[in-house]
């Protein structure tokens, strides 16, 4: 402590130090929040087209069409160690050679700080939902919306909101003309 | 510091040193529990490190510049004394010692 720069150091890693414990602090203090809410979740026009999968093998599989409500209000999951939220929409259903299939269809990447209230209508989803197989035609499928808390210091958590829906697919393959979206396949 | 002459002294003397270093702790865990509190009631992490660096910037300006009452007790160091008395006569009992023990 003689000299101007070791007072200085002092200083700067007695400051780190408190700084580290005051994070400690947040972690515990939010240890046993659940960030559990509830979503209305819709679905429009289901179909079941069967095109060639170009990013997968170059067989035709079949690749589901739907559009999507959403609607749903999670200000009240930011509290002061979440830094952000991913949201998901993953879509589950069952065929004769998987016991269990899980599509992403749709995500979100929500800062703090930004607005968190969605009431969306009739949107298309962000990734193809395609079929390993062709087992999609009159198929349950069950659409779940999921989320990601990002904390400033703590453990990464998985959430499954309230409010899951499900929809039966048609019958038959709708042919390319009469489907409005993500018609850029080939038959 | 740095071995330059500077016009100004750097130093404080060791009682100082200790009031100091006690005076920066407190004040940086002070605002540190404040700005804990006053962030948890806000539910804002960044108000909490705020609070922090201000408390760092006034310890700053509290002990980092060497103020005079960090220099009240100054070390007493003892009086020069006429080295060349006991040079000589330490010399001449380390001689007559050595003739002793061969």
């Amino acid at each position: 402590m003689h000299s101007f720069f070791s007072r200085l150091n002092t200083l700067f890693a007695f400051t780190l130090t408190v700084l580290a414990v005051l994070t400690i602090g947040v972690f515990f203090s939010t240890f046993f929040e659940k960030y559990q809410d509830t979503v209305a979740i819709g679905v429009n026009k289901p179909i079941v087209k069967h095109m060639t999968d170009f990013s997968a093998n170059r067989k035709k599989n079949d690749l589901g069409v739907l559009q999507l409500n959403l609607d749903m209000n999670l200000d009240h999951l930011f509290d002061w160690n979440v830094k952000q939220l991913f949201l998901y929409l993953v879509a589950e259903y069952m065929t004769p050679t998987n016991s269990l299939n899980q599509v992403v269809l749709w995500d979100k990447i929500i800062r703090r700080g930004e607005n968190a209230r969605f009431n969306l209508h009739d949107i298309a989803t962000k990734y193809y939902f395609w079929d390993d197989g062709e087992h999609l035609k009159s198929n349950n499928v069950t659409l779940t919306l999921g989320w990601n808390i990002i904390s400033n210091a703590g453990r990464l958590i998985h959430v499954r909101a309230n409010g899951s829906t499900s929809f039966v697919f048609p019958d038959n393959y709708a042919t390319s003309r009469s489907a409005s979206s993500k018609s850029s396949g080939q038959e | 510091m740095i071995d330059i002459e500077w016009p100004f002294y750097t130093h404080m003397d060791f009682y100082g040193q200790k009031k100091a270093e006690r005076l920066f702790q407190i004040i940086i865990i002070l605002f540190g529990i404040i700005g804990f509190i006053i962030g948890y009631m806000m539910q804002q992490f960044s108000v909490t490190i705020y609070s922090v660096l201000l408390g760092t910037f006034v310890s700053v300006l509290l002990t980092l510049p060497p103020w005079p009452i960090y220099r009240n007790n100054p070390i007493e160091w003892q009086k020069t004394i006429d080295s060349r008395i006991y040079s000589d006569i330490s010399a001449q009992s380390l001689i007559t010692k050595n003739f002793e023990s061969l």
